[in-house]
């Protein structure tokens, strides 16, 4: 078989185009970067950025007692963020980082997680996590954080009423302690 | 061996492995559609087949980029210029590349995050050390190879629809089978 090298290097052209194109979709669909932060955030570092803040322990709250059926709305409600973001100790980050104890912690030190420049901007401005700052987040991150890569709306058709938006702020308390 | 093969069509080889990977990437793309919409600690079984089937495909593919390479050339279906049949060629080769270089980058992701790479009963053992960098590194890949192949479905229907509108190749040669 012989191929003309105009008609090689179209396809070429064409296939290498596209792959180009895929390596850039990741990052527009999903937020994410193919490179982990080397950052390891010590408790010294931590408590820096929290000197002089006089915050609660907001896992020492008692939360609202809760039904079985309740918990499980409130789960429910968290089902999207829970494509991002693992809430226990040592969980991993995926496409959002781990936020295990949140609460009380300054914006942007999760350990190996590669940070907006929107996100180390807040963390410089010494902004630390409130369940009122999340509530305000969680309704509408871009507003909240401009510039961050944390993809929202996360479908078409998303109900992000006040109610869903609630339950997501109780259940985050209640799983990240 | 070539020239027993009648313009248009593959030998028995190619037809079973196309067949093969299209079937068991039928399947697994079903578990692709599902897996990211379930929530993170609920994945267990659908990494299971997703790995699983991962390799079947993966293993496929790379038999069949041999087979690409090593087996009888297939010539353009009757009327069909040599380079346009050279393109829709070089989609399915690039098809073939990218679901077996899918596989290898999948296994070191899911080292990269400490998984085991299951296949079915059994699983591989972990030979790379977990590292945030390793999952980072390959997830996304992983991610954007598997946007590449599905703009390469694309290329290849759209390149297809074309061929058989100027060149009345005929529909079927876009599945799997014997027509090339």
């Amino acid at each position: 078989m012989s191929v003309s090298v105009k008609a090689r290097s179209f396809h070429v052209l064409v296939l290498v185009g596209l792959l180009a194109l895929a390596l850039y979709f990741p990052y527009l669909w999903f937020g994410v970067t193919p490179f982990a932060a080397d950052t390891e955030w010590s408790k010294e570092q931590i408590a820096a950025l929290l000197k002089g803040k006089d915050l609660p322990d907001f896992y020492a709250m008692e939360l609202p007692q809760r039904t079985d059926e309740e918990l499980l709305e409130q789960k429910q409600a968290f089902t999207w963020c829970r494509f991002c973001h693992t809430l226990e100790q040592g969980g991993h980050n995926r496409v959002g980082p781990n936020l295990h104890r949140i609460f009380g912690q300054p914006a942007g030190v999760v350990n190996h997680f590669p940070y907006s420049s929107a996100f180390v901007e807040l963390r410089e401005s010494g902004f630390v996590w409130t369940p009122e700052n999340m509530a305000a987040f969680i309704a509408d991150p871009h507003v909240m954080v401009p510039g961050n890569r944390m993809r929202y709306p996360p479908m078409i058709g998303y109900d992000a009423s006040a109610e869903r938006n609630a339950m997501i702020l109780e259940y985050l308390l209640r799983e990240t302690r | 061996m070539i020239a027993s093969l009648t313009p248009g069509r593959q030998d028995r080889v190619a037809t079973v492995l196309g067949w093969a990977i299209f079937i068991s990437f039928f399947v697994l793309f079903f578990n692709i559609i599902n897996l990211p919409r379930t929530p993170l600690g609920e994945r267990e079984g659908m990494q299971l087949w997703h790995d699983s089937l991962g390799w079947v495909v993966a293993a496929l593919a790379w038999s069949r980029i041999y087979w690409f390479v090593a087996g009888p050339k297939p010539l353009p279906p009757p009327g069909m210029p040599e380079d346009s049949f050279a393109f829709s060629r070089a989609i399915l080769f690039t098809l073939f590349l990218v679901f077996a270089v899918e596989g290898v980058i999948g296994v070191f992701y899911a080292w990269g995050e400490g998984r085991q790479v299951h296949f079915f009963a059994t699983y591989f053992p972990q030979l790379v050390k977990t590292s945030e960098e390793l999952r980072m590194s390959t997830g996304y890949p992983h991610s954007a190879l598997a946007f590449y192949y599905l703009m390469l479905f694309a290329l290849w229907f759209a390149v297809g629809i074309v061929q058989n509108i100027k060149y009345k190749s005929g529909w079927r040669r876009l599945f799997p089978g014997e027509q090339v």
